[in-house]
């Protein structure tokens, strides 16, 4: 139990610290980070509702390749989206895309699939570097830019409003 | 940022409206307090209270700048301001106007949000002047208690709330609206009350907005997953046979079930408060009854019946057009002009009757009745004929009420003309169609020259929906069962080809037969039928067609909520949604009506189904393949390139599941991942090895592991090809395959 304590504390003091330290330096943005093999990207978190491992799909037979299918979410159904295909990135190879993020705003709302979801941090707007020319595959629009090391800041809320995203056959 | 502040005034505004409501009925509460009591002891603290709340709501109002509220607001509390000085009495006409002027702040709370305001700045301000008038009258003549009357009006309305006796008994509710019905000026006719929403509340009713109990509703509905999924582990628990769980199963079957109770119970309280009565939609038939009438110069008597029986609003809302096209239909085509009801010896006066019927707790009936002509029957066989829904030989062993009853279908009318009100004969179809997605049913019977009656049952609140459970390859799916007409088996053999479009005969009616598989474009397996056993094959009606959809299996009926597939998947051609079964599964929903076009596009572009370009094996059945992968998405990745090869794919979770299919099964090879937990790649190749049954299966690793040592470590446990993710194609995996076996 002290154990647990103790870390819980250590925790908190260092969230806390870090959070402080970051904001001194301009404005910031706390992020989901995850891997989409071979990329690292980053979403606002605050577009963030849930995060999930993917345990069973539902496909729905004649929706866009982007689309994996359903899944049930507490009696809820969610649409899975894996974003490689959505933004048109050449696949290479086979990877997990076995955790998923539930996305929301307003009243759009869907999961996408990730290779691993590797934590929350907080950037530096202001560290923002534009996009690498390897990326061009992206619609430029959904790309806010890259992070000193590397990390990819997609603009989540054009994706979620976008009106590509919505599958409408009638 | 400017959206986000506008959100957050939004909110602000949301807020305020709870609090100003409970505030405005703490004044409203005190009035009636006030007046009912002669100056008692406590009068002092009650108009005490009064001011605050209404000083509160000023402040309130004032916070979120709606600068009328809080005008109103002022003018109140003046008045209890100089009552709590004691310089002015609270008079008889100075409650009508503090009355009026909190119904009227009610109205504006209510409509913070709306842009045309229905209290205008002049009716503000006429009542501020007469709120000023009163209050500068009654502290004139503060030591008498009857105020001098100068006006007609105030009189008048002083007759009605000051009686004799003070109404002591009288319950709050009823006491305001009796003093509404006095209209003296312009502002004491508004209509302050907007519709069905600002009914003065009685003391045990709590107002509710109907989202909020839509969303009650559907956490309730959740429950029922819940439940199912409860049964489905007990179930499984049952199987294991562990003798010391016994006893832990049986308590946890008992508590199942009472839990099923109590969820079911739970679930049926809360529909039973989205009821509402009958006589809500029924209100707006007189006038439609009347204008009818007329313009197709009828005389009609309309009675109603039942309508303080209760049904879910939802319900309401979906059966109003169907109920109005009936109604038209009984004036335009069963009731008779009065000159022709004087030839037939019948009253001139038409009557048409609706009555709601309550069957059991959870049935209603709709009965539409008039005294009209009736149906004419040659008429109707004459447009199915013509239409082709039926042949003269099915006529002729149809009753009397089952050919009436075609008029549900599409293009089956009696009318041989066309007029704006009826006669296309879709108007049915669509009204049978309605009644048949809320779960209900609709029948007629006629009577020739007596009359035409027609059946609507409905359940009393949107029931949980029923589907036959079919399985189409691996998926599975649910067709509705109200449009399912009957499952038969049909063999190869009784597959007729017309015309390149694929024909069964049952009953002398002749189905074109599509495959689903082909409608929702999903890949063609081999099936029983090729090897010579029947097929599962339902066939499906809407409207006036059917057609017969042959599936792999129909795995039973099944009951669920009929949920939405999600905002981003607003419609998607041929699914009306999905389901979720007691395992959690979800299962999409077929859309009938979709369905049968695609599969009348389907027969015109593909007529021939039979060629699959599979590439199997010569002998028997295709080879079967086991995939062994942890990521699901994996899992039916393999599964899919697998199997558009024409191999038969079963697939496991993980190397132990793996293990234990080995063990029951027989495959020709075995794809597996390296990393799953349990039993990893490396182990199961080694397992599969050392058992001597199963030591000569070809084994293929796929692996996100790249080094040297790790090649080395499969080739070590015995794999046959070591396949590495990151530079994985479909083509190397089909290839590999097709070495091995």
């Amino acid at each position: 139990m002290k154990d647990e304590q103790l870390i819980l504390q250590e925790r908190a003091k260092k969230i806390a610290g870090w959070k402080t330290e970051l904001t001194s330096k301009g404005e910031s943005l706390v992020v989901v980070e995850f891997q989409l093999i071979p990329e690292r990207y980053c979403i606002a978190g605050s577009f963030v509702t849930e995060v999930l491992p993917l345990k069973a799909i539902t496909p729905i037979p004649g929706v866009p390749a982007f689309v994996l299918g359903v899944m049930n979410v507490r009696g809820k159904i969610i649409s899975i989206i894996n974003l490689k295909t959505f933004f048109n990135l050449k696949e290479t190879g086979i990877t997990q895309l076995n955790k998923i993020i539930i996305v929301k705003q307003n009243q759009m709302e869907f999961a996408i699939v990730t290779d691993a979801i590797t934590g929350t941090r907080e950037i530096l707007l202001s560290s923002l570097s534009a996009p690498p020319v390897t990326l061009s595959g992206i619609g430029a629009d959904y790309i806010k830019g890259v992070t000193p090391d590397g990390l990819i800041l997609l603009d989540i809320a054009t994706v979620l409003s976008s009106k590509s995203i919505i599958v409408n056959q009638k | 940022m400017d959206k986000k502040q506008e959100a957050f005034l939004l909110e602000l505004i949301s807020d305020f409206k709870i609090e100003a409501a409970e505030h405005h009925k703490a004044i409203v509460n005190g009035l009636l307090k006030l007046e009912k009591n002669p100056p008692v002891p406590d009068s002092k603290s009650l108009i005490e209270t009064v001011f605050r709340e209404i000083h509160s709501l000023k402040g309130a109002a004032r916070a979120v700048n709606l600068m009328d509220i809080e005008r109103l607001c002022q003018s109140i509390e003046s008045v209890f301001h100089l009552a709590k000085q004691g310089t002015l009495m609270l008079s008889a006409p100075l409650f009508d106007i503090l009355y009026k002027a909190v119904d009227i702040l009610g109205v504006m709370l209510l409509e913070v949000e709306v842009k045309d305001k229905r209290i205008g700045a002049n009716t503000l301000s006429q009542l501020m002047k007469r709120i000023e008038l009163q209050i500068s009258q009654s502290t004139h003549d503060k030591i008498d208690a009857p105020a001098p009357l100068q006006d007609e009006q105030i009189k008048k309305e002083e007759v009605v709330v000051k009686p004799a006796i003070p109404p002591v008994e009288m319950p709050q509710a009823e006491k305001i609206e009796e003093e509404q019905p006095e209209p003296v000026s312009a502002l004491d006719s508004l209509p302050l009350q907007p519709a069905g929403v600002e009914k003065p509340a009685s003391s045990d009713t709590v107002r509710i907005a109907t989202s909020k109990l839509g969303v009650l509703l559907r956490e309730a509905e959740e429950f029922i997953s819940v439940k199912a999924t409860l049964g489905f582990y007990i179930k499984e628990l049952k199987k294991k046979q562990f003798k010391e769980l016994n006893l832990l199963v049986n308590e946890m079957e008992q508590f199942h079930r009472s839990m099923s109770r109590m969820v079911d119970d739970l679930l049926l309280d809360i529909k039973t408060t989205l009821l509402y009565p009958f006589s809500s939609l029924l209100e707006i038939v007189p006038k439609i009854v009347r204008d009818l009438g007329k313009s197709y110069n009828k005389e009609i008597k309309l009675t109603i019946h039942g309508g303080e029986i209760e049904i879910d609003r939802r319900i309401l809302e979906e059966i109003k057009d169907p109920l109005i096209h009936l109604i038209r239909n009984c004036i335009d085509h069963g009731i008779e002009p009065v000159e022709i009801r004087k030839q037939a010896g019948k009253i001139s006066t038409g009557s048409l009757e609706i009555s709601v019927i309550q069957i059991t707790g959870r049935d209603v009936e709709l009965h539409i009745h008039d005294d009209g002509a009736g149906i004419d029957k040659a008429r109707v066989i004459k447009s199915a004929l013509k239409m082709g829904i039926v042949t003269n030989d099915a006529i002729s062993r149809m009753t009397d009420k089952e050919i009436y009853n075609l008029i549900f279908r599409s293009g089956v009318s009696t009318s041989p003309f066309i007029t704006d009100i009826s006669g296309r004969g879709l108007g049915m179809a669509i009204v049978a169609e309605k009644v048949s997605n809320l779960g209900g049913n609709i029948a007629m019977d006629s009577i020739p020259g007596q009359g035409t009656t027609f059946v609507i049952s409905l359940p009393v609140t949107l029931s949980t929906f029923r589907g036959i459970l079919i399985r189409i390859n691996e998926q599975l799916f649910i067709i509705p069962t109200t449009s399912v007409e009957r499952a038969i088996r049909v063999f190869k053999k009784d597959i007729k080809s017309v015309e390149s479009k694929q024909i069964i005969t049952q009953n002398n009616e002749s189905f074109a037969l599509v495959r689903v598989g082909d409608v929702l474009g999903l890949p063609h397996r081999k099936s029983k039928n090729d090897v010579g056993l029947p097929m599962p094959v339902l066939i499906l009606t809407l409207a006036r067609k059917k057609i017969a959809f042959m599936v792999d299996e129909v795995l039973g009926e099944q009951e669920g909520m009929v949920k939405h597939l999600g905002p981003q998947l607003v419609h998607v051609r041929n699914i009306a949604g999905a389901t979720v079964l007691g395992n959690g599964r979800v299962i999409p929903i077929l859309n009938v009506e979709e369905m049968m076009e695609s599969a009348t596009h389907v027969m015109e572009t593909a007529p021939d189904t039979e060629t699959s370009g599979s590439t199997e094996n010569s002998e028997g059945g295709p080879k079967h393949i086991l995939v062994a992968e942890d990521s699901i998405t994996l899992r039916s990745l393999l599964r899919n390139i697998i199997e558009s090869s024409g191999y038969s794919v079963k697939t496991a979770v993980d190397g132990m599941e793996a293990l234990q299919f080995l063990k029951n099964e027989t495959f020709d090879l075995v794809v597996s991942d390296v990393e799953m937990p349990r039993l990893n790649g490396f182990d199961l190749t080694a397992k599969i090895r050392g058992d001597k049954r199963l030591s000569d299966i070809p084994v293929i690793l796929v692996t996100a592991l790249d080094s040297a040592d790790d090649r080395q470590k499969g080739m070590e446990s015995g794999a046959n090809a070591y396949i590495i993710k990151g530079s994985f194609e479909q083509s190397n995996l089909t290839e590999m395959i097709k070495r091995l076996i």
